[in-house]
């Protein structure tokens, strides 16, 4: 049929099928500014666009159903100030203040909130923060938190209404987007360091420009679907494809008859990967309901759809494991049994064990001895799903010189690149992996996930290929927070001193191995390594972890955002919390007592090293105790704590206030082997490409790597080009995990800067030295554009980088640099909650969250708050409504973000990050890591609060309705 | 999956359309949930029927069925029951394309806004010739479906009082189990309960307050599902009623 749309004031006519959302219609036309979050339900709202005004999911109109009404994208909201010669009207105050007031991550819901908040203030030009949370409450952000965006839109309407000028305007979203800070004084003297610079790819993000792995146009672009098991756990006996390959329209149908059988991994990880190999692209038998049966690669998505329809199979269904428990029992299903599966250390896949861990530190049983008291108990932690707004996403193609350039949404494009190498029968340098922006990753990404799919059947077709998720794919066969069952003992004397702590894991990894070792060691070797003991104890803490990792027919488990440790302190904090109230000690000071101190000895690192040597770490810089004391003041602890009359609610006797507080630790990179590069080279204006290959998975890393760029050169962010990642054009970073970026890569780009810099001075000092004295190179001063002399003369960075390029003794001035650390220095947090419980029905309202922070020294306040706010209501979903369950024969009952609900803008709690910085010497500026740690804390504080509320124990989280009442039943 | 896109100017046109038998034709309201069908089905728009309005009309409210969630909701206000119900059911563009008769059609179980409507007892007048059904016997029959026809109208009684409450995980999360109670001027109520399977069930209907608990649990001994067990929802559904029965005695 033929429709004419009115897009952006444009009559534009389209021929299409009935079918056609007005998202493929609008996508297919280059308006990439709408996203595709893969709902079936619309939930997410990224493919907001404006219907006569009103905020629409274009994902879920027809395109039929719009003709006849005004579309507004984000394509005709604003654009750039400047373009070249020609001027435009610029941004829109509402994408001005999402740039200035952080309120941009990973961007890929930027464009819907734009769009959603301007019709909200084109009809109400002055709203309240309610009005603006309502306006967001159609679009899921999984990075922000929503608190900078709420910001944003204040600040846009404040700018609009005339409540404030334009040069007012960046002051006040400043003054309210910024977090608390405690300023380290060593990092005083810094000029971009601690600044709070604007992002380096907001401006493309805020306007919606095709920054994104499926926002580009190929010709003969085939789309590629999987299909997916329908049962838990059985072979292939027959499979049948004839019909399927048969359908016009359909260029290849692919199952393990057709490929290599290659046993890899998808864990994105370092070489030697720290875990089995189980699994292959295609494999004739099938462990959970959505594993890989077969690739389809057809013209359209609806003929691919329609071809996974055709294809016919038969299973031989066999007995199935779900229950962790009941993994390594005599006579449990055997996942593995295939004979190419290689072992990693203690793996042993006819026990159904992916990996072992037994670390004894000190004499622990020596230790419960010299307790006076023994605690124990069982807890439990659930699969909980990364829920990034882009789905994983994959285009490949064959370039003019035959080499497979994969163009794919991935945290570690250097570790695709390798392992994909042998899954496609190809050598390394015949791949080439190209990272766009990242719509979110949280760790889902370090995964090697449907890359290998788009990849076969491009060879397998000659042509291009688009593979993406769909949410419900995300859910049944993506990956997740590893589940675990924990039991923990501690030794205590009555003064409160830990005498021993001891923690057995069974954790489940579902049907493949993925990160199986090493998430579980983080487990121990962060959550345990928290509380060491005092007195005697502190110079040796006696320590046990034992685990067992175990394979079960659901889906894998894999890296998620804080990679383990999460799931540690849970158990760690809830028994922190039952022993303090239990010997009648304050929580908070019977923590500290027991915590790690600066100077301490890092207790695993003599023990535990993600399955490599260990070597000892001194912790150098703790700033937890001044943490719990801003904490403790921005959630007035001392007026609620233990005050009975706060805890109860006037007029509403079911109700009940509580509050509770978690200390919680992570680590910065992995030491000795993760390593970090960058290059960085002068252009004729005095600016700079900064090449690496570290991803910014929309954590804001480009900017603040820029920024210790700008730090070390002397100019402003804004003359740093970030160019990330490439594996043909950038140098090897082993990608975005373990809180590594700023620390690692940052310091790579540190030192490649500071290479550069040095022949800047040295060409300065010649070119300065001309004129009237002899300059040394040692004299010269990088800062504002120029290189001074002493004397106070100076060139700029434009003549030096002329003068090298172009006039005298011509050299490219670059440099170039990698990192790799001995040390892995721990950020520490006290998190703080505050919730009401309904002790009738069980219902927990999380009221307020306080998060202090000690990463180092911030670099850039506004990315860095943002990534806390974000993690922190990640970390809430994680405390009451996230979980993954299945059913007896294994089936998901989560399949979209209606079912796995994921919080809202209008249901959020009031919250408050603050920034304690320390100055880290192992690192170039005092920076530690910032992106995982508000990931531990939240669920164990609220789980923490709502003890202190009606006095409900809980030993699983997310304290659903159910779980509380019971709880608070059991006290009773 | 649609393969045919009709956009009728009256209702006459709209009828023709939906009394074929071949290809399957349905109504379309906002479009949020037909367009994702994966059955080979042809749709007619209705929004040219001029549905789209609300009406006080003596003793009832009348709703046209292509009126918007979001329209209701600005008419009836977010701390009205009927607004809660429609914030913890859809963010705002959801709300902004959603209809009421695709509502009423295609929710289910856990809806709160269908809570609501059950509660309050609504009427559904259907095109052609404006015929009726209740709430409860849509909600009983609508698997087997009905041909040839459209929701034209919502109607619901305008004098009565309105509680509402749910528990979910998260403020605005999908009840687990919810609770709605319409008390009459005469002083008769109504209750709903919603939050698990197929439809919302009727929790209580009469003027024997002090029954209310008994009906509410006996109404709630078989709602285990995969989200609650029955235990839990009978005690918290009985905790529910109470509450907002006695917050309609109190007029609140």
């Amino acid at each position: 049929m033929n429709i004419n749309l009115d897009i952006n004031n444009c009559m534009i006519p389209f021929e299409i099928q009935p079918a056609v959302t007005l998202l493929s219609v609008l996508r297919g036309a280059g308006y990439f500014g709408a996203k595709f979050g893969g709902c079936k339900k619309g939930e997410c709202g990224a493919c907001t666009v404006l219907l006569d005004g009103k905020p629409v999911n274009s994902c879920s109109m027809l395109a039929a159903q719009a003709e006849g009404h005004k579309i507004q994208t984000i394509e005709g909201i604003g654009q750039h100030p400047d373009q070249g010669w020609k001027k435009t009207e610029g941004l829109h105050p509402l994408q001005q203040a999402f740039i200035e007031s952080g309120a941009i991550q990973c961007g890929y819901c930027t464009p819907a909130m734009v769009l959603s908040t301007k019709s909200l203030i084109d009809k109400s030009p002055e709203p309240s923060e309610e009005d603006i949370r309502d306006a967001l409450s159609g679009i899921l952000c999984r990075c922000t938190g929503y608190q900078k965006p709420v910001e944003a839109v204040r600040a846009a309407a404040a700018l609009m209404n005339g409540s404030v000028t334009l040069s007012e305007f960046s002051d006040d979203i400043k003054a309210n987007s910024m977090p608390q800070m405690d300023l380290a004084p060593e990092a005083e003297g810094f000029k971009s360091v601690g600044k709070p610079d604007i992002k380096v790819d907001a401006m493309k993000l805020v306007q919606g420009k095709a920054a994104f792995t499926a926002d580009i146009d190929i010709k003969d672009l085939l789309v590629a679907r999987v299909l997916h098991s329908p049962v838990a756990h059985a072979r292939i006996k027959r499979i049948d494809v004839e019909k399927a390959r048969a359908l016009p329209g359909v260029h290849a149908v692919l199952t393990y008859k057709d490929i290599p059988r290659v046993v890899f991994t998808t864990a994105g990880q370092s070489d030697p990967i720290p875990g089995p190999l189980d699994a292959f692209s295609l494999d004739n038998k099938v462990r959970f309901v959505g594993d890989r049966v077969a690739f389809v690669a057809a013209e359209t998505a609806e003929i691919a759809a329609k071809a996974l329809g055709l294809i016919d199979v038969e299973y031989e269904e066999l007995p199935i494991l779900l229950n962790s428990e009941d993994a390594m029992k005599p006579g449990a299903p055997i996942l593995h049994d295939e004979p190419e599966y290689q072992n990693f250390a203690d793996s042993d896949p006819s026990k159904n064990l992916a990996a072992e861990i037994r670390i004894d530190i000190g004499n622990v049983e020596n230790g419960f001895k010299e307790a006076d008291r023994i605690f124990e108990a069982d807890y439990e932690v659930p699969k909980v799903q990364q829920a990034h707004i882009e789905p994983h996403v994959t285009v490949t193609y064959w370039d003019s010189d035959d080499r497979l350039v994969i163009r794919t949404s991935t945290q570690v494009p250097f570790h695709a690149r390798r392992q994909l190498a042998p899954v496609l029968g190809l050598p390394i340098k015949r791949i080439r992996v190209i990272k766009p922006r990242i719509g979110g990753g949280f760790g889902g990404k370090q995964e090697i996930l449907i890359e290998d799919v788009a990849a076969h059947l491009t060879i397998a077709t000659g042509k291009p290929v688009v593979f993406g998720y769909s949410r419900e794919e995300e859910f049944i066969a993506a990956r997740s927070r590893h589940p675990m069952k924990i039991h923990m003992k501690t030794g205590v004397k009555m003064d409160g001193t830990v005498t021993a702590n001891e923690m057995h894991v069974l954790t489940d990894t579902g049907a493949y191995g993925c990160h199986a070792l090493t998430v579980t060691g983080n487990t121990g070797q962060k959550a345990m390594a928290l509380y060491v003991g005092d007195g005697k104890y502190r110079k040796s803490p006696n320590i046990r972890f034992y685990a067992d990792i175990v394979y079960t027919n659901t889906p894998p488990a894999g890296a998620y955002r804080g990679y383990g440790v999460p799931q540690g302190f849970w158990p760690v904090e809830r028994q922190m919390e039952t022993i303090a109230r239990e010997l009648n000690l304050d929580p908070i000071e019977f923590r500290l007592k027991n915590a790690l101190r600066a100077g301490e000895l890092q207790p695993f690192s003599t023990s535990w090293s993600e399955g490599r040597e260990p070597k000892p770490e001194i912790v150098h810089t703790v700033g937890l105790e001044r943490c719990v004391k801003l904490g403790k003041l921005a959630i007035d602890w001392e007026k609620k704590f233990s005050k009975s009359e706060w805890h109860t609610v006037a007029g509403k006797p079911h109700l009940r206030k509580g509050i509770g507080v978690a200390m919680v630790m992570q680590g910065t990179a992995i030491p000795y082997l993760d390593m970090g590069a960058a290059s960085i080279k002068i252009n004729e204006d005095g600016s700079f490409n900064l090449l690496i290959g570290a991803t910014d998975l929309g954590t804001g890393s480009d900017t603040v790597l820029a920024q210790m760029a700008s730090e070390v050169l002397g100019v402003p962010t804004e003359d740093i080009l970030v160019y990330s990642s490439d594996t043909d054009m950038t140098p090897f970073d082993k990608g975005a995990y373990a809180s590594s970026t700023t620390y690692i890569s940052g310091t790579a780009v540190t030192n490649a800067a500071m290479q550069a810099a040095e022949r800047i001075k040295v060409r300065a000092a010649f070119m300065l030295s001309k004129d009237e004295r002899k300059v040394t190179t040692e004299e010269i001063v990088l800062r504002e554009r120029k290189a001074f002399a002493a004397d106070g003369r100076s060139v700029t960075m434009a003549e030096v980088a002329c003068e090298s390029l172009h006039h005298a003794n011509q050299e490219q001035i670059m440099g170039t640099a990698s990192y790799v650390s001995p040390v892995a220095p721990p950020p520490f947090a006290a998190q703080f909650a505050e919730v009401t419980v309904d002790i009738e029905t069980g219902k927990v309202i999380v009221d307020k969250l306080v998060m202090a922070v000690d990463s180092g020294v911030i670099v850039n306040p506004l990315t860095a708050s943002g990534q806390i706010e974000g993690g922190m209501v990640q970390a809430l979903g994680y405390a009451v409504s996230e979980e993954m369950v299945y059913d007896a024969k294994g089936r998901a009952r989560e399949r979209d973000l209606v079912d796995y609900h994921i919080f809202r803008a209008d249901e959020m709690p009031e919250m408050k990050t603050i920034f304690v910085e320390t100055y880290e010497p192992s690192h170039p500026f005092g920076a530690k890591a910032v992106a995982e740690i508000p990931m531990d804390g939240v669920a164990p504080a609220v789980g923490n609060a709502i003890q202190d509320a009606c006095g409900a124990m809980l030993y699983r989280n997310p304290a659903t309705p159910e779980r509380v009442l019971e709880a608070i039943k059991r006290r009773k | 999956m649609i393969i045919e896109y009709h956009r009728p100017k009256d209702e006459s046109q709209a009828l023709a359309l939906l009394n074929r038998k071949i290809p399957i034709t349905i109504p379309l309201g906002g479009g949020t949930v037909v367009s994702k069908t994966s059955q080979e089905v042809a749709v007619v728009d209705l929004q040219f029927l001029d549905l789209n309005y609300i009406r006080e009309e003596n003793k009832t409210i009348a709703i046209g069925s292509m009126t918007t969630l979001e329209e209701m909701l600005s008419y009836f206000g977010k701390e009205s029951a009927i607004g809660q119900a429609i914030v913890i059911d859809a963010g705002k563009n959801i709300r902004c394309m959603a209809t009421l008769g695709g509502s009423v059609v295609s929710n289910g179980g856990r809806s709160a806004l269908l809570t609501v409507l059950k509660a309050l007892g609504i009427e559904i007048v259907w095109k052609p010739g404006d015929k009726v059904t209740d709430i409860d016997t849509w909600l009983a029959s609508k698997d087997a479906g009905r041909f040839g026809d459209f929701i034209s109208e919502i109607r619901m009684p305008k004098e009565v009082q309105v509680a509402f409450e749910s528990v979910g995980r998260s403020p605005l999360d999908l009840p687990i189990i919810c609770c709605a109670v319409t008390r009459q001027p005469n002083g008769s109520l109504r209750l709903a309960l919603g939050g698990f399977g197929e439809a919302p069930i009727l929790g209580y209907e009469g003027n024997a307050w002090g029954d209310v608990a008994k009906s509410v649990g006996g109404a709630l001994n078989a709602a285990g599902d995969e989200w609650a067990s029955a235990e839990y929802r009978v005690e918290a559904g009985t905790i529910l009623a109470k509450r907002l029965i006695e917050a309609l005695a109190e007029g609140k």
